[in-house]
This record gives structure tokens, sequence and C-alpha cells, in this order.
């Protein structure tokens, strides 16, 4: 080989080597490039949005919850997505600036409360934790660096206060604070379910509830007032009202007597209903009979305690009329003939000793007497000296008179079940279901009587007791009316009860729960029955029930006569 | 051309083919960062509709509550059913039974003159409970 011929090959070899290297450069320097390409369009984008420091995704503020549907799927409760707004007060050039900017494009916030959110050192301050998307905008065109916008779910309840006291309401942060968000609050932020959750109300019904319960309310200027109606065969609440109330929407700004809840969580002494137990107790334990007759010519007198009437009648009195005028004096033998015994077993068994077990956050507990004197058996009998929530009372009347079966009161569809069977005899049910149409016929109720339906019920007009058990205020009383449709075979409930009402000229003074609740009453279900789709009373219900009247009469007037052979007052034990 | 030119050919061309698989690699990458992108996109889109489609419901729960539509319904000149508007199906007259209501016979009266009579249906009287 010659010498310039080898010097040819390695010059060859090393320009082919020194190309190989370039592209070797070329390829490693497009793939650094095409590497840059790839990360820059990967992250560039979320870089130059979070360089702004406009908006900052983290995780929503205030719970999650299921929604809330009335037992025929109308939605009374739902979350929805809105936004909340915080600040790092690090990033601020100017606080007392930023503050005052803040505070001019948003309602309700204060610049002086944000100046001291906004202290030094701070990374994180709230401004508002609910933002309308107009405040949204306005904040973004004040170009302040550091803002926050965070995705907050704010609870809604489009039917407002109707279901105030149901509903009760959630704090800010999305936690329940009153009513079935309270009580059920671990239900409904439950992650595994987002199903809507069935309540038993009608929210048809509880309109017509709370619209004729305000109506009374007005009309007679009461403190308060509380209504609700139970499904006697489920123990579902189709509704309950509980006034003053508010609005769900803005649950901080309720006063501490609007957001008291009277059907369950106050506890009353509701007077004359309480004779429904008591006749029933009577009747039940067999030393009553239908056919008794009670002296009701004077007053009763026990110790230095003098009792009396307030529809005096002055003579002697049926078991069916002592119901239907309401004989403080005639229920008071009647519960002296059974015993305190009877009397304490019953009132224990319908469960009005015990604790309330709804889904409410408000759940009263029942006060019951201390010792059972005969003064204190006399005053239970008519429903004094005892006190319990309206819940409790249409519970354990919805038992008496429905299928003999204490049931749970429920606010859940199909949350309801038997607590205990009393073991009624089918003749009682039939006997106090034949007493509640007579008070409403003929008796203290019939301003209750709606055409198309037998209602059976009881009035009662307690005086309210002075702090301690000290007697009781004069003037002050609870007005009630407790009903149940159709009385032949019952299958709801209506309670009203009205706090302190005041007499009108219409009801010519009186506040007796037969002139101010029973009529409420009376137009709930009215208007209630044919919703429920409850069918008209048959004439041959009425024929029986007028049948059994021909049987033990009832006469609406006073005579002085009074009647031999009656065995006097026997206090029982 | 000597071994050493047929090699350097080769790598050079093995190296293009490393690039061209590459950048393929690369295209593909990027298109999957792209459906991806996409993905998140209608996915936050699907969010945004779901709460969109919860202000809705909310706002129609708000609009059809019972307080208003029976305010309305009373503006049509609607109002609410009564008990005694309700009636049992076995209670509603037979076909046959209703005829009989439709004819009108002529009672002849001892005066010679005559009345028309119609039969009245056998169906209970409804609304009469509880006047």
């Amino acid at each position: 080989m010659r010498p310039g011929a080898a010097e040819g090959d390695e010059l060859r070899r090393l320009r082919a080597r020194l190309r190989l290297l370039s592209v070797v450069f070329l390829l490693a320097f497009a793939s650094v490039g095409m590497r840059l390409v790839d990360l820059e369009r990967r992250y560039g984008g979320e870089e130059r949005a979070a360089g702004s420091g406009l908006e900052e995704q983290r995780g929503p503020t205030g719970a999650w919850r299921r929604d809330l549907r009335d037992r025929n799927g109308r939605l009374v409760a739902t979350s929805v997505p809105g936004l909340a707004l915080a600040v790092d007060p690090s990033r601020l050039p100017d606080r007392r600036q930023a503050a005052r900017a803040l505070a001019r494009v948003l309602s309700g916030v204060e610049e002086a409360e944000l100046r001291k959110r906004f202290r030094a050192g701070k990374r994180f301050a709230w401004v508002k934790r609910r933002l309308s998307p107009a405040e949204q905008r306005a904040v973004q065109e004040l170009g302040l660096p550091g803002l926050l916008f965070l995705p907050a779910a704010r609870r809604v309840y489009p039917q407002r206060s109707l279901l105030a006291h149901l509903l009760g309401g959630v704090d800010v942060d999305g936690r329940g604070l009153a009513g079935v968000e309270f009580a059920l609050d671990r239900t409904l932020t439950d992650p595994r379910s987002e199903e809507a959750l069935r309540l038993a109300v009608d929210v048809r019904v509880q309109q017509l509830l709370r619209e004729e319960l305000l109506a009374a309310y007005r009309r007679f200027r009461a403190k308060g007032a509380c209504g609700l109606v139970l499904d006697v065969r489920s123990g579902e609440l189709l509704a309950l009202a509980s006034l003053p109330d508010f609005d769900p929407n803005r649950f901080a700004e309720a006063t501490p007597e609007q957001r008291r809840n009277r059907c369950t969580g106050s506890v009353y002494e509701l007077g004359s209903l309480f004779k429904v137990i008591t006749a029933a107790a009577a009747l039940g334990s067999g030393r009553v009979d239908l056919a008794d007759r009670f002296d009701a010519t004077q007053p009763l007198r026990i110790g230095r305690n003098r009792i009396d009437d307030d529809h005096a009648k002055r003579r002697w009195l049926s078991v069916p009329e002592i119901l239907a005028f309401s004989s403080n004096i005639g229920i008071v033998q009647m519960s002296f003939a059974a015993g305190a015994e009877v009397q304490r077993r019953y009132l224990e068994r319908l469960g009005l000793r015990d604790p309330l077990r709804v889904e409410l956050a408000a759940r009263e507990q029942p006060l019951w007497p201390r010792e059972w004197k005969d003064i204190v058996l006399a005053t239970v009998a008519f429903g004094h000296g005892i006190a319990v929530t309206p819940l409790h009372f249409a519970r354990a009347v919805a038992a008496l008179v429905g299928d003999g079966r204490l049931r749970r009161a429920t606010l859940v569809k199909g949350g309801g079940g038997v607590l205990r069977d009393l073991e009624l005899p089918p003749q009682l049910i039939r006997d106090l279901r034949f007493l509640l149409w007579l008070t409403v016929e003929r008796g203290t109720g019939q301003r209750a009587r709606v055409p198309g339906y037998l209602v059976g019920g009881k009035t009662g007009t307690a005086d309210k007791p002075l702090p301690g058990g000290r007697g009781y205020r004069s003037g002050e009383v609870v007005s009630s009316f407790v009903g149940l449709f159709p009385i032949e075979d019952p299958r709801y409930l209506v309670l009203v009860l009205l706090d302190e009402p005041q007499g009108t000229e219409a009801t010519f003074g009186f506040r007796y729960g037969g002139w101010t609740a029973a009529p409420a009453v009376g137009r709930v279900i009215a208007r209630a029955g044919p919703l429920l789709g409850v069918p008209p009373s048959t004439p041959r219900a009425r024929r029986a029930l007028l049948a059994r009247l021909q049987v033990y009469p009832v006469v609406n007037g006073r005579t002085g006569r009074r009647e031999e052979g009656f065995a006097a007052l026997r206090p029982g034990g | 051309m000597g071994d050493d030119g047929v090699m350097s050919r080769v790598a050079v061309m093995l190296l293009f083919l490393l690039a061209g698989v590459a950048s393929l690699v690369l295209g593909l990458k990027h298109e999957v960062a792209r459906l991806e992108e996409e993905r998140r996109a209608v996915l936050a889109a699907v969010k945004q509709l779901e709460g969109e489609i919860r202000v809705l419901r909310a706002r129609y729960a708000y609009l059809a509550r019972p307080q208003r539509l029976a305010a309305l319904a009373a503006e049509l000149g609607m109002e609410p059913a009564t008990a005694s508007r309700m009636v049992a199906l076995e209670d509603i007259g037979t076909r046959a039974e209703l005829a009989w209501a439709l004819r009108v016979v002529a009672l002849p009266l001892p005066s010679g003159a005559s009345v028309p009579v119609r039969a009245r249906p056998v169906v209970p009287v409804i609304g009469e409970v509880g006047r």
C-alpha cells in the first residue's frame, strides 16, 4: 500500500467517524429539544396558571351531603357547587388596601374584620365562604395576587321555611346543626352512598298543615304552635311544623325562639288530651264500664285541692259524656276506680316515660311525677302534673286507637317499627274510637267536624305551670286538639297545639282547644284526606256509630238531679 | 469501500431508525397526553354540568313548591278536591242502572194529567256522612 493511499483511507475513516459523531450529537440535541417541547406541553400551561396566583385547586370546603327528598320524591334539600374565597396574606402587596377593595365588592364582609384576618405572617385567611358568580367576577377584576378560589359545597333548601324544624340546617363547613341534618349527619355524609334519602314527610300535607297552623297562630296571637300529621299504621310523620320557624338557608340568623321545636323539643302538660289515656286505662282495667255513671254534680275535694269542670254540667255523667264534655270531676273518679297502678302502667306502656326516639336533634324527656299521691293521680287523669312532648302523646294515642301497637315515630320513609304490642282487647279499641267520635259529634270537639269523614278527637286546654312546680300561671294556657280520621278505621292522626293563644271576638274570648285548635285540625283533615287518597266514610260506618249512641245516650244539658247508689270517691292504690 | 465504511453506514442508518422510532414514541406520548388532557377536560365539563343540573333541580323544586303551585292553581280557577267528590268504583252505578235514570216515563195522575218521572240510580248518596 502506498503511504498516500493509507493516509487517504485514514482520513475517510476519520471523516466517517466525525459524521457518525455529529449524527449522534444531532440526535442527542434533537432528543433533548423534543423532551423540552414535551415538558413544556405537559406542564407549561399549569405552571402559567399557578404562576398568576388566581386559581388554585384544593379539596372542597363544606362536606358534600346526600340529597333529601320527600316521600313522593320532591327535592327538599340538596348540595350545589359554589366557590369560597381565601387569600394568602403574605403575597398581598398592601394588606390594608386589599382589605378595603375586597370589602367594597363583597356583601356582608367588613373591612376591619378582613384587616384583622390578614395579619402579617399568616399564609391563609378566609375572605368569604359563599361567593356569588357576580362577586367572583368582581374579585377577579381587582387583579390582586395571592387570592384562592376554593370549591365549596353549599346546602340549599328549595322549600325554604316549609320544613324548617324537620330539616334543621348546617354550618358553613356542612355539618348538621339541627333537625334531620343533625340526627342523620353520619348517614348524609357517608361517601359510600350518593343516593337521595327518602323522608316520610309529604310536602303537600306539610304545606297545608303549616298554612292552617300559621293561620291559627296569627288569629289567636299565640306565643308558639305545633302541628303534626302521623300515619297511624306505620308511625311515619307526614308533616311536622313548629312556629315560629326560620329559613334553613339562613340557619345562623334564626333566633333561639325560632329554633325551638315545640313538637319534640318542648314538654307540655297537655291537659284534657290525657283523658283519652285515662279512659283507656279505666276501661282496660275492667273496673269501669262504658255504661257506668259518675257524680259530677259538684266539685271534687282532694285534701286542700278542689277539682272542677270547665264545661260543668252539674249532674251525673256517663262515661261517654265524661269524655264528650271533658269532665275533670268524672275522669278523676274513673281514674280512682281503676287505681294508680293501672294508670301508671298504661302511661309507661304507652311510652310516655321513655326518651323520644326520632330522627331530630330536639328531643325532650318527659317530666314524670316523683310520687303518686292521690292528688297526683287525680291531676294526671286530666293531664296535669305530667309533661310530655306532643309527639310522645300523638304516638300513644295512635297506638290506643289504631291497632294497639306502639310504633316508633319516624321521619324516614319506611323507618318506623313496632316498639311494643299493648295487647289491648279489640272491644277497648272500638270503645275508644266511639268515645272520640262522640267528642267530635256531640261534645267539645264539634268544630273539628269534616264533611265526608267521620272524625274522632279530643280537646285539651291546660294551665301553664310556673317554673319549679310552684303552681300555675293565671291566664296562660296551652290549647290543643288531637284528631283521627276516618275514626271507624283510623289512618292518620292530626295534632295541633297552640301555646298561649288569646281569645278573639269570634270565639267570644274563649281560648279552649275546642275553639282554637279543633277548627284547624278539621281544616287539615278536610284538605289532607282527599290528597292522601282516604275514601270518604260510608253511611254504614256512621250508622254503626249512631247505633251505639242509642245505647249510650249523650245529653248536652245541665240538671240538678242526683243519682243514688254511686260508690263514693275511692282513692286507688 | 472497506468494512468500516459499511459499518458506519449501517450505524448511521440504525441511528436514523432509532431517531425515527424515538420520534414515533414521542408522538404517541404526546397523543396520549393530549387525550389525557381531553379526558380531564371532559370530566371537568361533566362535573360542571352535574353541578349545573343540581342547581337547576333545586331551582325547579323551588318553583314547584306547593305554596307557589297552590297560588297559581287558585289564579287558574282550580280548587282542591274534597272528600264529597271521591267515590269508590263499586259505588258507581252500572251502565244499565244509569240508563234507567235517563229514561223518562209519563206517570198518570188520578186527575187524568200525567207527570214525567225518572228512576233514581241505585248508588249511595255521596257526601252525606259527617254533615
